[in-house]
């Protein structure tokens, strides 16, 4: 027991240290501001990514679509010339 | 109890409303903020991850079910799980190792003028030490003394009980007792009496 008396003094005394020294820091104002910013921003990209992403498969679509007819069509017209 | 029905609905309103995350963001960026920026010793990793971390909240917050627990709690978790895997990736990347920069942890001019942490070679021991730890008594140590959190609420995060959050608090301290220079904190006495 009296063996222990100085270890849990030193306990507390780290303790004390802990409490002491480490102390909360201060984020910087410009980065929290700027981090809500793009949160409020960001809410709408999802918005605008659906767009985006329903217009880009309307013009992969008709990509394809243009693709497959001038396909077709030089083959019509390599058949007629058979 | 009305604090914990007052954060239930302004999560509810969360859900739909940025300007309700909004809300939640301003009360715990900072506590984020701190948490990570403990862990990982620098001030622009603190503010990726911080900015990470909510953005994830966000993308997810119609998922989040509340379950008695306080919001920070999820948010924690969110910010303890990117903590990993920054470490995962350093390690990876084999970086100039945590251990290596007893410095770094202290704001330097060009980061964060409003930041206060004592720029002392003891702070840079003591610091040192604490990331020497395992991690989760490096987020013990940290939230408990830099966020200042009750061991509840620590457990609450940690998914620990009060009595097991305790019990490694005192093997946590022990450890570090081992680690320092016992004249390191023993000086504290003289100081703040």
């Amino acid at each position: 027991m009296p063996e222990n008396t100085p270890v849990n003094e030193q306990l507390l005394a780290l303790e004390k240290a802990l409490r002491t020294r480490l102390s909360p820091v201060q984020p910087s104002q410009q980065f929290v501001g700027s981090l809500r910013q793009r949160l409020e921003d960001s809410t709408i990209d999802p918005q605008r990514k659906w767009l985006a992403m329903v217009l880009l498969g309307i013009a992969g679509g008709l990509a394809v679509g243009l693709v497959v007819f001038l396909i077709s069509k030089s083959l019509d017209k390599s058949g007629e010339e058979a | 109890m009305t604090a914990n029905s007052d954060e239930k609905a302004l999560i509810d309103q969360a859900k739909e409303d940025p300007a309700a995350f909004g809300v939640l963001y301003k009360r715990y960026v900072d506590r984020i903020y701190n948490y990570i920026y403990y862990r990982t010793g620098s001030a622009r990793d603190a503010e990726d991850l911080t900015g990470k971390v909510f953005f994830k909240a966000m993308s997810n917050i119609k998922g989040y079910k509340h379950m008695g627990l306080p919001f920070s709690a999820w948010l924690y978790r969110i910010a303890h799980n990117l903590v990993a895997n920054y470490h995962r990736d350093r390690s990876r990347k084999q970086e100039i190792s945590l251990e290596n920069l007893p410095g770094r942890i202290l704001p330097h001019n060009d980061m964060h003028p409003e930041s206060h942490v004592v720029q002392s070679q003891e702070v840079d021991n003591l610091l040192a030490n604490i990331r020497d730890l395992a991690p989760n008594r490096q987020e013990l140590i940290i939230l408990k003394f830099v966020d200042r959190l009750s061991n509840v609420e620590i457990g609450q995060i940690m998914r620990k009980s009060e009595g097991a959050i305790k019990s490694l608090y005192h093997r946590t301290l022990i450890e570090l007792r081992e680690k320092m220079n016992p004249a390191a904190f023993e000086d504290d006495d003289e100081d703040s009496d």
